[in-house]
């Protein structure tokens, strides 16, 4: 069990030598499968990273499936037996990633312009390819990146982070080591407005504690989104300097 | 042959992850404090993005400060780029003269961007074209479809867009010619005509509201596919032009489907051009339209159309726009290589499209 | 894969001719370009994935975790999975992939690169994920396990905890591997991982590499295991649903040297990436 002083140490810095404010190396791309999806990313948030594919709108695949009045969004996440330290394998309907892949649907049905595809689908396949904390965070950045490399609609970035309090210390963007160790919550915010759209915390934390933690993952939120942001801009500008129609 | 094994040059090549260790590399963003904020100053802090010389902060349409007035409004019908990249999210507009388009939502007087994409201005219509989306079928579209679905009075056809269009069974021409009464028996004999599999070419005929389109094969022109070879390109590759079926040198026919659909043929006459009178065609539309038997195609032929073939695919591997000129070009480009299969590898494609820009600029 | 009967006829006709005409032009023996890395994922022993440009992925990690064994084993212990995307798990083709990978790497791979003293050894596990295949993904999964076991890199043990189990008869503690990333070896020092092939017969030719409407109007294929510099073994596989499954011997024995040139020149093709 790795010692407190260690995971904080007195002078502020954490086992990666990062401030409690600092998130992770973060590196992304987009239209990362041109032939296989309709829209596609690579997330990379520390050691952790996560491949995104998404297929649609579309034809939905079953007749039943489809909602008269608006898109269906169908999720799946596929853990790497090998993305671990040690090698696991999951079932299919392991039910934390059941949970994961509702959560992700659910988040993103609010932030997509559904009522603009009636009797459509998108399917989202996301692929966990390395853990080290912040893994429901990346699923999601990187979701909101293939949606937005497909050309959806959305009303705005949907951007994820976690926030843990070890005793009285706010701690930004955890890993593996940090996340066993601390009640940590993940929250996702549409864009860099206040609003969230996901929040969820496992462990038990003191009420009052929660506020901070809160805003601290809000803070990173709105970072992840500037940094999205950049990518698809940089990228946005590539593409229209290639396009010689 | 040597087998051709690239190195992979993206977010997966091994010098992408910063270390093994647990210390992860420093780059711009990484030390930046992100401070503790109290709820009320959770706004976005305006980052500058634009590293380039592209688009000057003049040009920008919104800058992110809280100076919501009018100001805003002056840029937008002033000194626009209209080719700035927007994101979702990102203010376009809080003048109320501009019409909505795609790509845009409004929440009250303003309009925000939904998608990543270029603004474009038509009259007074403001919207936001997305970088990159499935084909968006328009009316008088010529595209090519396959059959994925048989109904009672209409087939659905997958054409690579967001919904399957429809084919109604009233917009085919049935054998025996325009005076022929469409009768039950041809609702059961549906499958006779066009079955799950085939491939045709046909006109968008309508856009329902919900953006699938619904299809005729009225003319001769269209109808099912026989004699070649089906593959498909990114439909933002193919340059909108009046006709979309070609005579190419070598005895092949080409159908260029707007949808991006293709499909190479060994050349056959339009039935027009065949000295048969109008009254004559009508009712010559016999069986023979719906036929799945091919003609002889000699192996001379099927080298070319593996050559065309190769020659598309390379240029849009560089994401090079496809039209006549071009196509012919290409395949001008291509008879320096001996056989057409050398024309898979990314190098050669990456020299036929160069020599494509060179040869059809201006 | 959907295809009209005149595509189908077209093809068919195409490449069962005498000499075949494919439809991107390729020869028999001709591979399309691919995209290979190695040593991407540093949470495994081995990694590599491979892309082709019909939209084709896999990626492959490769663990290593010690075991306990009776002192005599020689037992190779090696467990192949993978996840194809879209196929349910169990299906046949899941486990074609996986038995054949398997049978093939247990028989070749020499017992005592896995021994790390008379009690322990070390059990290698092969994951894969494909992401997507259009054409029969056999020939990818092997191609990218190749190249992950090519990759893959074993610790030592310790050096002062070498001593202590080699004498021991009832040795106590667990080993202890030396934390030096740089003390491993790789695990084909000397010697190459097996490389299983597909090819696709259409009348009395055969082709490698074969597209995913080249395969739809196959007779059939048949699988190859290279090792050594040689074909170690053979297997009719079906590639369509619909298909004869009728071979001539001699076009069998055509099939078998050609995938043999095919596997030669895969292997020298992967070995020139760079790994970790």
């Amino acid at each position: 069990m790795t010692s407190r002083i260690e995971i904080y140490s007195p002078e502020g810095l954490r086992l990666d030598g990062r401030r409690w404010n600092e998130v992770r190396h973060f590196r992304c791309a987009i239209n990362t499968h041109p032939v296989s999806s309709d829209g596609s990313s690579i997330i990379e948030q520390g050691n952790t990273k996560v491949i995104c594919n998404v297929i649609g709108p579309a034809e939905p695949t079953l007749r039943s499936r489809a909602l008269l009045d608006r898109l269906c969004i169908s999720v799946k996440v596929i853990v790497a037996p090998f993305s671990t330290i040690e090698r696991r394998k999951r079932p299919q309907n392991d039910s934390r990633i059941q949970e994961m892949c509702s959560s992700i649907q659910h988040v993103f049905e609010d932030a997509v312009i559904a009522h603009l595809f009636p009797r459509s689908q998108i399917d989202v396949n996301l692929y966990i390819v390395a853990q080290d904390g912040g893994v429901l965070q990346a699923c999601i950045n990187a979701t909101t990146l293939a949606l937005i490399d497909a050309g959806v609609p959305m009303y705005d970035y949907v951007c994820a982070c976690t926030a843990g309090m070890l005793d009285r210390e706010v701690l930004l963007d955890m890993n593996r080591i940090e996340e066993s160790d601390m009640p940590f919550l993940t929250m996702a915010t549409i864009g860099a407005t206040r609003k969230v759209s996901l929040l969820q915390l496992e462990m038990k934390v003191q009420f009052d504690r929660l506020e901070p933690m809160m805003a601290a993952a809000m803070s990173g939120c709105h970072h992840i989104r500037n940094l999205m942001d950049n990518e698809v801009r940089k990228h946005g500008k590539s593409r229209r300097q290639m396009g010689s129609l | 042959m040597p087998i051709t094994v690239n190195a992979s040059n993206d977010l997966f090549s091994s010098t992408s992850f910063s270390s093994r260790a647990s210390r992860p590399a420093k780059d711009e963003f990484d030390g930046e404090d992100v401070a503790m904020s109290d709820a009320e100053s959770a706004e976005a802090e305006a980052i500058d993005v634009d590293e380039d010389d592209d688009d000057d902060d003049d040009e920008r349409l919104f800058s992110l400060d809280h100076n919501e007035n009018g100001d805003g409004d002056a840029r937008v019908t002033g000194v626009v780029k209209s080719r700035h990249i927007v994101t979702p999210g990102e203010l376009v507009t809080a003048d109320s003269m501009w019409m909505r388009g795609h790509g845009t939502y409004s929440v009250g007087t303003k309009s925000y961007s939904s998608v990543a994409g270029t603004i474009t201005r038509v009259n007074k219509l403001l919207s936001v074209a997305p970088l990159r989306g499935r084909y968006d079928p328009k009316i008088g579209d010529h595209v090519v479809g396959r059959i994925i679905d048989v109904g009672t009075r209409s087939w659905h056809v997958d054409i690579g867009a967001k919904q399957a269009a429809v084919l109604m069974l009233g917009s085919v021409n049935l054998p025996g010619g325009v005076q022929r009464r469409k009768s039950e028996s041809d609702e059961l004999q549906m499958r006779a005509f066009l079955k799950e599999g085939d491939l045709l070419n046909a006109e968008v005929q309508a856009v329902f509201t919900d953006g699938a389109a619904s299809l005729h094969t009225r003319s001769l022109n269209y109808g099912k596919l026989r004699n070649g070879y089906f593959f498909t390109i990114p439909s933002s590759l193919v340059v909108r032009s009046k006709y979309h079926t070609f005579e190419l040198p070598g005895g092949v026919d080409l159908v260029l489907g707007v949808n991006g659909y293709l499909w190479l043929r060994k050349h056959t006459q339009p039935l027009a051009e065949q000295g048969v009178s109008i009254t004559r065609i009508a009712e010559e539309a016999g069986w023979e339209i719906y036929s799945d038997e091919n003609e002889y195609i000699s192996v001379n032929l099927r080298d070319t159309i593996a050559r065309y073939a190769n020659a598309i695919k390379a240029l849009a591997y560089c994401e090079v726009g496809v039209n006549e000129a071009r196509i012919l070009a290409a395949y001008e480009a291509s008879k320096e290589y001996k056989s057409p299969g050398e024309m898979i590898e990314n190098n050669v494609k990456k020299r036929i499209a160069k020599y494509v820009l060179l040869s059809t600029k201006g | 894969m959907p295809l009209s009967l005149t595509e189908e006829s077209y093809l068919s006709v195409s490449l069962s001719q005498r000499p075949p005409c494919r439809p991107d032009g390729r020869d028999q023996l001709q591979f399309r370009p691919m995209d290979a890395a190695a040593g991407i994922l540093p949470t495994t022993n081995g990694s590599a994935r491979i892309r082709l440009d019909d939209g084709g992925e896999c990626i492959v990690g490769v663990k290593a975790e010690v075991i306990t064994v009776s002192g005599s084993s020689n037992d190779v212990h090696v467990e192949v999975d993978c996840d194809i995307i879209g196929i349910p798990p169990n299906s046949p083709l899941q486990n074609l992939l996986c038995s054949t990978l398997e049978t093939a790497i247990k028989s070749s791979l020499p017992s005592h690169f896995l021994r790390i003293t008379n009690k322990y050894r070390f059990k290698i596990f092969i994951d894969g994920i494909i992401l997507d295949h259009v054409s029969h993904p056999l020939t990818l999964f092997s191609m990218t396990t190749y190249l992950a076991l090519l990759d893959t890199r074993l610790p030592r043990l310790a050096p002062d905890s070498v001593g202590e189990h080699e004498n021991d008869k009832d040795e106590i503690g667990i080993p202890q591997f030396s934390s030096d990333w740089a003390d491993t070896d790789r695990l084909c020092k000397s010697w190459s991982p097996p490389l299983v092939q597909l090819g696709i017969i259409v009348g009395k030719n055969v082709f490698v590499d074969a597209t995913g409407e080249e395969a739809e109007v196959s007779d059939g294929g048949l699988l190859t295991i290279w090792h050594d510099g040689r074909i170690v073994g053979l297997r009719v596989v079906k590639t369509r649903d619909s298909s004869k499954q009728v071979f001539s011997i001699s076009s069998i024995g055509n099939a078998v040297e050609v995938l043999a040139s095919a596997s030669r020149e895969i292997e020298k093709g992967l070995k020139g990436i760079r790994t970790s």
